[in-house]
């Protein structure tokens, strides 16, 4: 199971918004995907797991992987949870 | 704006609040009614027509009345031509008032049809206003299902056959009541309340795949329909798309306009097994919420924000608390 660190961008942490941008992007691929944030495990396909982490600004989230499209899924999230949470923080999701 | 509201369209629902006689024989069809204000004739008649709204109907009351009885017979002649001169569409006369001798000849005359009730005058005014404001309202005539759930007015829209009637059905029976299925007929009242009724000869039936046409009232009984209401929410029902992202935080309204009016719109995602009429109930009870002021993914965001500022406080503190 392939594992990588991303760090929360958002200036804010992992509030509603960027749970869902998360989310919204982890059902693009067809692994199955977990976010470890201090001993607490939440599914990335899940708004509220993922906002009950409450994990704030540049704190460590693992991501934990395992599918047929693993790698790719560590490297877009990671991207996304690094770099896109941060510079559009309150980017809307949800309707296009 | 050339409207086709006549003297006779406010006169007959007027009938149905109060005495109404009509004083001038049926004639030449009257001009048409050119707006929802009414216009009080008083100083016309005295002379000053500068301003004066000839295409709205006029209301005569104890003061225009009483002047003209002032009048000897040739005055007043004169003064009721002066205004009936410039294409009045129809006349009331308040507080059942005796007319003054030539009135009703000189109106016969113009082709001006006059009516009278024993209403006061404010009160008639405010009666023919309230039928003009309804005659002369925007409205439009929509392909979707109305029902009133826990008081909500929720308009379900979507194609043909993807189970607006099957969800009203499911909703009545859970002691919802029906407004209309299939046509829904809106008028705007008061610049942004939209409200809605079925087809007249069409009311309450609903159209069931494998049974049939429906109808609601005597298999559900009087609770289960309504007669108008006031449209809430667009419940959008749409066949499930896979590479759609559906809202799932609720942080953004999605909004419709009818009649130029915003309301708030639920896109909501069919396939089989999915109970529609319980969502569609949150959808109301939620609406409900927001109205009084409890948006619960607004709050629960704006707690979880404070939550991550406070514990980054905490464990600071924590750190270097070595007790």
């Amino acid at each position: 199971m392939p594992q990588r660190t991303a760090r929360v961008g958002d200036p804010v942490g992992l509030h509603l918004r960027a749970a869902s941008r998360i989310v919204q992007l982890a059902k693009q691929f067809d692994c199955e995907i977990h976010i470890e944030y201090e001993g607490a495990q939440a599914n990335a396909k899940s708004i509220l797991g993922l906002a009950s982490l409450v994990a704030r600004h540049q704190e460590p989230l693992q991501l934990i992987v395992e599918g047929p499209d693993e790698e790719a899924a560590l490297d877009a999230l990671v991207d996304l949870i690094e770099v896109g949470l941060a510079s559009e923080p309150n980017k809307p999701t949800g309707q296009s | 704006m050339s409207s086709d509201v006549r003297f006779d369209h406010v006169v007959e629902p007027l009938r149905l609040q109060t005495d109404v006689e009509i004083l001038t024989a049926s004639f030449a069809e009257p001009l048409p009614v050119a707006g929802a204000d009414v216009h009080r004739p008083g100083m016309g008649l005295m002379g000053y027509v500068d301003g004066f709204q000839s295409n709205r109907l006029q209301i005569f009351g104890e003061s225009e009345i009483g002047y003209l009885v002032s009048l000897d017979e040739e005055a007043r002649r004169r003064a009721i031509r002066r205004i009936f001169d410039l294409h009045v569409p129809g006349a009331f006369v308040a507080m059942g008032l005796e007319l003054p001798a030539g009135f009703l000849e000189e109106a016969t005359a113009y082709n001006v049809p006059v009516a009278r009730s024993s209403l006061p005058t404010d009160e008639l005014d405010y009666f023919v206003r309230d039928i003009l404001a309804d005659l002369f309202a925007p409205r439009d005539t929509l392909h979707a299902t109305l029902v009133d759930v826990y008081g909500v007015g929720l308009l379900f829209t979507g194609r043909s056959g993807i189970g607006k009637s099957e969800t009203a059905l499911d909703l009545i029976e859970r002691g919802h009541r029906l407004v209309a299925d299939d046509m829904v007929t809106v008028v705007r009242r008061s610049n942004d309340v939209l409200v809605g009724t079925g087809r007249e000869h069409l009311n309450h039936l609903l159209e069931i795949r494998g049974v049939g046409i429906v109808d609601v009232m005597p298999v559900f009984g009087v609770r289960g329909i309504r007669m108008q209401k006031r449209i809430e929410v667009e419940v959008r029902l749409e066949d499930w798309d896979e590479d759609k992202e559906y809202d799932r935080h609720g942080l953004d309204r999605e909004e419709t306009r009818i009649l130029d009016v915003a309301i708030p719109r639920a896109t909501v995602p069919i396939y089989p097994g999915k109970n529609i009429t319980v969502i569609t109930e949150v959808i109301a009870l939620d609406f409900m919420l927001k109205t009084y002021g409890i948006d619960t993914a607004r709050d629960f965001n704006q707690k979880l924000i404070e939550t991550m500022e406070r514990s980054g406080h905490t464990a600071r503190y924590l750190k270097h608390d070595t007790e």
